[in-house]
Parts: structure tokens; C-alpha cells; sequence
């Protein structure tokens, strides 16, 4: 074989070789792929054994999690979820202490791997901050780490004025939880604000604010206000309803108007929340029937209205049906039933039943009792 | 569709008293430490009822919190968190779920 046709032969085999190893990189997936993929499906196994209450079986596949992830060059968000999941398992097995460790854990392990204002931060803030909020109830701590959220929130370019907003509004319901008015507020006004300009949310967004706002100025007293907002949120809800059909945009109207007649009877009005709570329970009767346990909030508020009104008998009519829609749609020792239980003796005990009232009170004891623990 | 005690979504509030299917709401949205979770709670309790998923879907998918997914899989059923150390029954009386 002459020179000229060796060095062609070995040219092509280079070529071939070279090709045939570029084709080999492009089809195998790369180790952090496999990984990815490994991790999703180890994690996915946990929470399908949480969901059937194998914390064990949970324990360990968030175990096998944590020591593929030991062996990855660079930490990434997968440890920030798997301390998270970790977090999950062990409230699920009421380890609180150990699970306010992993949560703490997932945003340290955030805040080493990106920074603490980068938006990577707000999943395992806001997991900290449910378990704050659900478990150890220690609303000061979740006021802060929701101030956090909002503050990277904000800091995002561009920021999504819909995210912010949420953002303030729990985090003015927070405060507003708390009993701390003048902090709540600023930030419930933030939110109606953003609302209001938002081009491209629509006007659920805002409906969701003024109903919002409406129900913080209710609870510090502030009535006008209340009424004001709740009013504004009816009126856009009824324009809503008069051109979309459906059952849910009427269910929109009934909660607008169930919150005025909150509002009124706060206010001490209980003509007008009779009104408010008559026009509710009408829609609710016609959408949902004549004993969905739905109307029971609409029955109660009726029942106060009539009561402060000193309209006993009509006030009765309504407690007795509330309990026996509670018993004939969830049962007679659901525990929903405790506060109508007591709104009745309460009634009972004004026009001077004392022993009717009574039994009541024992009967929503016992029940209170039987769902202590839960 | 019915809940007890003083258990939690996961995540956060994203909405409330959305009305969606025929039923209100308030939506969470937030992370297990595996996958994204939307929790669609019930304002009120309710021993039955029916749903319009796609409702529920699409106001999802409206939100921008997915796209165009395909649903394989639907379930129904409890997640029991606590029975209060006693035992407590749960029934399903009865299930269907149809296309329309």
C-alpha cells in the first residue's frame, strides 16, 4: 500500500473514531442527568410512603436521597429540598424539634449555595414559615421570614407585582393575626395597590384584596372602611355575575355578601346584616339545596342578626335548622356543630331556657372533648 | 372537601375564597421537598359533592403555575394525619369521575 494511501486510511480512521465518540457523549446522558433523575424518583418513593403513613419506609428513601446527593461535586437545590422533605417526614412523625432543625437546615443550606436574596431562597423560607405558622404556631417568627420572602420578592428584575402582592397580604395577615393593626396595614394596602394597577391579573385579584382589607379594618374596629371596601368588592362581583353563568359566580356574590353582613353585625347593625345574610342563604338554598352545610355559616349570621334584634323565635328557627343540617350533611358529633351548640344555649339562656341551654352546652362539651387531640 | 384539626397546606396562601367547580376555596401553592403542590381547601366541610376538575385545572393553568400538562393519574381518597389515639373509621361511599 503506497504513503499517500496509508495516511488516507489512518485520516479517516481518526475522523471515524472521533465521530463515533462525539455520538457517544451526545447519546449518554450526562452523570448530573441520572442523578437529577435518580434523586426525583427516590424522593417521589418517600412521599408516596408518607402518603400511606410508612415514615420508615419514608425515612429511609429520604436517607438514600441525602447519600446520592453526598457524592455530587457541587451542592445544589436538591439539598435544599431533600432537608425539606426530611423536615416533612419528621412533623409527619411529630419529631418537631428535629423537623425545625431540617427546615432551618434547608435555608441554611440556600442561603450558603446562592445567597440569601436569591429567589431560590423562598422555598424552603416559606416551608420554615408553614411550620411556624401550622405546628409551633409562632406567628412573630413567620411575620419574619415572610418579610424575607417579600424582600426577595421585590428584589427580582423585574418583579411579578401579583407575587409581591400576595407576599404583603400574608404577611399583613400575619400581623393582623397577632393583634398588630398598624403594622398589618401598610401592607394589606400594598397589596390593594398593586392589584389596582395590575394590567394583566384582572379583577380577581383585586376583588381578593378589597375582600381582604374589608375583613382586617372589620376585625381592628374600623367600620367604615369595611363597609366601604366589602361594598366595592359586591358591586364588582354582582357586574360579574350579571354577564358570566354558572353557579361559581354566584357563589362570589354570596361570600361578598355574607362578609357585610359579618361587617354590620360587627358594627351593630343588625337590621342591614339580616338583609345581607337573607340575600346569601337565598343563593346558597338555590345552588347547593335546601341542607348543604354550606348555609350553616349563613344560618348563624341570620340567627346573631335576629338575636341582637331581639327576634327570638325567627333566631331559633334558624340555630335548630343549622344543627340539623350539621347532622343530617356531617354527622351529629362533627365538631362544627360545638359553636352552633353554643351560639343555641346562649339564645336559650336570654329567654330564660336555662335548661334546655344547658343540654346544649353538655352536648357540645362532650363532642368538644371527643375531638381534643385532632 | 372536608378537613379537621389543625392541619396545614403546604407552601402558602396564594387565593382565597376562590369559587371553582361549583365549590370555594382557598389555594396554596408550595413545595414537599420533591414536587411543586397545589392544595385546593374547602372553605367549608362537605360530606359530598361534585367537582369539575377541569375547572380546577384550568384556573391552574390561567394562574401560569403550569402548561398544558397531562393528567395520568387521578386518586381520591384521605390523608389521615392524626385519629387521636383512637381508632376512627373512614368511609368512601362511593366514586366516579366522568368526562364532559
Amino acid at each position: 500500500m503506497n504513503k499517500k494511501k496509508q495516511s488516507l486510511i489512518v485520516i479517516l480512521s481518526i475522523m471515524f473514531i472521533t465521530i463515533i465518540g462525539v455520538i457517544s457523549l451526545v447519546l449518554k446522558p450526562s452523570s448530573k442527568i441520572k442523578d437529577t433523575q435518580d434523586w426525583e424518583q427516590i424522593t417521589v418513593s418517600a412521599v408516596k410512603s408518607l402518603k400511606v403513613g410508612k415514615a420508615a419506609e419514608a425515612n429511609q428513601f429520604c436517607n438514600q436521597a441525602m447519600k446520592l446527593l453526598s457524592q455530587v461535586e457541587k451542592e445544589d437545590i436538591r439539598m435544599v429540598k431533600t432537608y425539606m422533605l426530611m423536615g416533612e417526614i419528621q412533623r409527619w412523625e411529630k419529631k418537631y424539634d428535629l423537623a425545625e432543625k431540617s427546615f432551618i437546615n434547608a435555608v441554611n443550606s440556600c442561603r450558603k449555595i446562592y445567597g440569601p436574596n436569591h429567589p431560590n431562597m423562598v422555598i424552603p423560607l416559606e416551608s420554615l414559615a408553614n411550620f411556624y405558622y401550622y405546628t409551633k404556631i409562632h406567628y412573630y417568627k413567620v411575620a419574619n421570614l415572610y418579610l424575607q420572602i417579600l424582600n426577595i420578592e421585590e428584589r427580582k428584575t423585574p418583579p411579578s407585582n401579583r407575587e409581591v402582592a400576595i407576599r404583603a397580604s400574608n404577611l399583613a395577615f400575619v400581623y393582623q393575626l397577632s393583634n398588630q393593626y398598624e403594622k398589618a396595614e401598610p401592607f394589606h394596602k400594598k397589596a390593594l395597590m398593586l392589584a389596582e394597577n395590575a394590567k394583566d391579573a384582572g379583577k380577581s385579584d383585586l376583588i381578593q384584596y378589597l375582600m381582604a382589607s374589608s375583613e382586617f379594618y372589620r376585625a381592628w374596629g374600623k367600620c367604615e372602611q369595611a363597609d366601604l371596601l366589602a361594598k366595592r368588592a359586591l358591586e364588582m362581583r354582582e357586574s360579574i355575575a350579571k354577564s358570566t353563568p354558572g353557579s361559581d359566580a354566584q357563589l362570589d356574590v354570596s361570600i361578598c355578601l355574607d362578609a357585610l353582613g359579618k361587617i354590620n353585625l360587627s358594627c351593630e347593625h343588625p337590621e342591614v346584616a339580616e338583609h345581607f345574610y337573607m340575600r346569601s342563604k337565598t343563593i346558597i338554598e338555590k345552588i347547593m339545596g335546601m341542607e348543604h352545610p354550606d348555609l350553616v355559616p349563613r344560618l348563624t349570621g341570620l340567627a346573631a342578626a335576629l338575636r341582637a334584634q331581639k327576634k327570638y323565635n325567627a333566631a331559633r328557627l334558624q340555630y335548630e335548622r343549622s344543627v340539623e343540617v350539621i347532622e343530617k350533611g356531617l354527622g351529629s358529633d362533627f365538631p362544627e356543630i360545638v359553636p352552633v351548640l353554643e351560639e343555641y344555649a346562649a339564645l336559650l339562656n336570654e329567654i330564660k331556657k336555662p335548661e334546655e341551654a344547658k343540654m346544649m352546652m353538655v352536648r357540645a362539651d362532650s363532642i368538644r372533648n371527643k375531638n381534643s387531640d385532632i | 372537601m372536608n378537613k379537621r384539626g389543625s392541619i396545614g397546606a403546604i407552601g402558602s396562601l396564594q387565593a382565597s375564597n376562590q369559587s371553582i367547580g361549583g365549590h370555594t376555596w382557598n389555594v396554596y401553592r408550595g413545595w414537599n421537598g420533591s414536587i411543586e403542590v397545589f392544595s385546593f381547601l374547602r372553605t367549608s366541610n362537605t360530606n359530598s359533592g361534585n367537582v369539575d376538575h377541569k375547572a380546577v385545572w384550568n384556573w391552574i393553568q390561567n394562574r401560569g403555575w403550569w402548561n398544558n400538562p397531562t393528567i395520568n393519574n387521578i386518586q381520591f381518597g384521605f390523608e389521615i394525619t392524626n385519629t387521636s389515639n383512637s381508632n376512627q373509621s373512614f368511609v368512601c361511599n362511593g366514586r366516579s369521575d366522568w368526562n364532559g
